[in-house]
């Protein structure tokens, strides 16, 4: 792969071997020097300030006097009953999310994945809401989900309403029952595109004729899809899933538009309270604290669910 | 080129593939088109009703007809109201310029990155692949704050630069992954060869890479464009001035507390989506091939 290299010869001092491949890859140290310079004051030094800001008091509005108080705002956040609360409806916002957006990008790359008429034309068409900024998508659900928008005159029409369950003018994000549900949906119709085109990129690379084999088998196409499909694209699914985890963990825009967290925090996640503490009320210390253990979740998750990408590709 | 891979398989698998005979739909068939009728429906719906209320005037809004795909007198004066009472043509302008410059600098930065990453197998090489990785998935919460604080000390709040700054960190991740994936589909026999005629290596990448990957950079310059345009929190958080409000931020703030303007936001979102869906009907097979390179190969 590397232009000009060199016939592979005897190392005889380890150290200095190291040194001569440095000092022969100069130019890619090089190259990386102003991304990592971006990264490391935009990304890093942050992180790693907002970690040292989790020890101290400090209130955005008095700047001057922040005293360090160890471990006690920790302490505090664990201790306050919304931070429970909060932490089962990130999980509720992430996991629904996920799942609803793991589901319908399934069934949107096999069907994409037929031999369809127009099928440049669909999968055009499946990619929309992925350009429709989140904020705006927001928005639009926001009033599709009003009590006088859309979603209501539908279900009016098809006489959902007479069960019972929600009234004909039901205000779905002013409910606590169904607000989380409804930033579900918005997250779903924005997010499924992404599944879509990795799980039909993976599908584009599974031989044709393995699909071939199985129907001279006679294997049905359900079949084939349990049997051939799925086993395929396994190391794809999982690390896209956990790319959705990650992302919608983090991600504040939609709730910050639809709901900021009410009605009664039954749409408070962990992400959005850090934001609320920090920029609503100006405390920057326990913001910083609840980074912090937003941070260290991700990376729980992060790692376990490596060693399950790593063990399912070795099994391949 | 193992980059255009997928797509020329598409492509050709489309070309080879024998149409179904017209008068002998399969039952199968048939499930996957009304499935499909479904999806497609799912996805244009609410896309619909925006642009259809779009063209509403006020008062059927207001007569609750928002809650139909039908205009009985559709009008265009939600789009006049946009430019005429908001700065709708600054919000504009800030989020094209700050989506620019970030599209030219976050690629130029990352064509250097993407390149070594993709040519040199130099010690520490898996290690900075994993640091641009994982700064890609760092909550963006556990930033913001303390950035906020170094943009208030460094008197950064309210101007440009807070944006660009942020963006292009953002966008810099992923924009090396991508351009990883094209420069390592060029073969690296013809920059040998610029090498063995007297070029350097800088020399062989500006005179034979760079132009050679011009469609994979301008990609990646329209992938880091489409990032800025549809950011929102950050410029929500960085900016209080009306002037300097982004698209985003500007129609999140023509909500009013009590009425909806219903019309005027239709109109926005519409205004703001199109140039979007434009430049991604452009880029749409070089992004899934950047995705699906960054996130599987690393």
């Amino acid at each position: 792969m590397t232009a000009a290299q060199p016939p592979k010869r005897q190392h005889r001092q380890p150290l200095q071997s190291f040194w001569r491949e440095v000092s022969r890859n100069r130019l890619a140290y090089v190259f990386l020097v102003p991304a990592f310079v971006m990264l490391a004051f935009v990304n890093l030094l942050p992180m790693v300030q907002g970690a040292a800001m989790s020890f101290q008091l400090f209130n955005l509005f008095r700047p001057g006097n922040r005293p360090f108080v160890g471990l006690e705002q920790y302490q505090d956040l664990v201790r306050d009953p919304l931070f429970a609360k909060a932490f089962v409806n990130t999980w509720y916002y992430t996991l629904g999310s996920v799942t609803c957006q793991f589901i319908l990008g399934l069934v949107a790359a096999v069907l994409l994945n037929q031999r369809i008429r127009f099928q440049g034309i669909f999968r055009g068409i499946v990619l929309i809401p992925w350009v429709v900024p989140g904020s705006l998508a927001a928005m639009m659900f926001g009033l599709l989900f009003t009590s006088a928008g859309l979603v209501n005159s539908v279900l009016n029409a098809i006489g959902f309403s007479q069960l019972g369950i929600v009234g004909p003018d039901h205000a779905w994000l002013s409910d606590t029952r169904t607000a989380m549900p409804t930033i579900i949906i918005t997250n779903m119709w924005k997010g499924f595109p992404f599944f879509a085109v990795m799980f039909l990129a993976a599908m584009q690379t599974i031989p044709a004729d393995l699909y071939e084999a199985a129907r001279i088998d006679g294997a049905s196409p359900v079949r084939s899809f349990f049997d051939i499909t799925l086993p395929s694209i396994r190391p794809t699914l999982l690390i896209t899933t956990l790319l959705g985890i990650l992302w919608t963990f983090n991600s504040i825009d939609l709730i910050y538009i639809l709901t900021s967290g009410g009605p009664f925090y039954a749409t408070l996640t962990l992400p959005m309270w850090a934001y609320q503490q920090a920029f609503g009320r100006g405390y920057i210390g326990v913001a910083s604290a609840l980074a912090v253990i937003i941070l260290g979740l991700m990376a729980v998750v992060a790692t376990v669910y490596l060693i399950v990408y790593r063990r399912t590709v070795q099994q391949q | 080129m193992a980059l255009m891979d997928v797509q020329s398989r598409t492509r050709s698998g489309s070309a080879v593939a024998v149409r179904p005979p017209r008068l002998h739909v399969s039952r199968q068939h048939l499930l996957t088109y009304l499935l499909l009728a479904l999806l497609v429906a799912v996805v244009i719906v609410p896309f619909l009703w925006m642009l259809v209320g779009s063209f509403r005037p006020t008062y059927e809004h207001m007569q609750r007809q928002g809650s139909s795909l039908w205009i009985e007198n559709p009008t265009t004066e939600n789009y006049v109201r946009l430019f005429a009472e908001y700065d709708f043509a600054r919000y504009f302008l800030n989020s094209t310029f700050v989506a620019l410059v970030t599209a030219v600098f976050a690629t130029s930065i990352s064509a250097f990155a993407g390149y070594s990453l993709a040519r040199f197998r130099f010690p520490g090489r898996g290690l900075a692949g994993f640091l641009i990785l994982t700064t890609q998935m760092l909550p963006s919460v556990a930033i913001i704050i303390p950035l906020f604080l170094w943009f208030k000390q460094f008197m950064l709040i309210d101007t440009y630069w807070a944006l660009l700054i942020a963006y292009n960190a953002f966008a810099i991740p992923f924009c090396t992954w991508m351009l990883r994936g094209f420069f390592s589909s060029i073969p690296p026999e013809l920059e040998e060869a610029a090498q063995v005629d007297g070029a350097s290596q800088f020399g062989a990448f500006l005179k034979i890479v760079l132009p050679l990957s011009a469609p994979g950079l301008l990609a990646t310059a329209i992938f880091s464009f489409i990032l800025a345009w549809q950011e929102f929190l950050f410029a929500v958080t960085f900016t209080s001035r009306a002037d300097l409000r982004t698209l985003t931020v500007g129609i999140a703030s023509m909500r009013g507390k009590d009425v909806i303007d219903w019309g005027l936001l239709n109109a926005g979102v519409v205004v703001t989506t199109i140039p979007l869906a434009i430049l991604f009907v452009l880029v749409q097979r070089y992004l899934v091939q950047g995705l699906t390179a960054g996130a599987i190969k690393g």
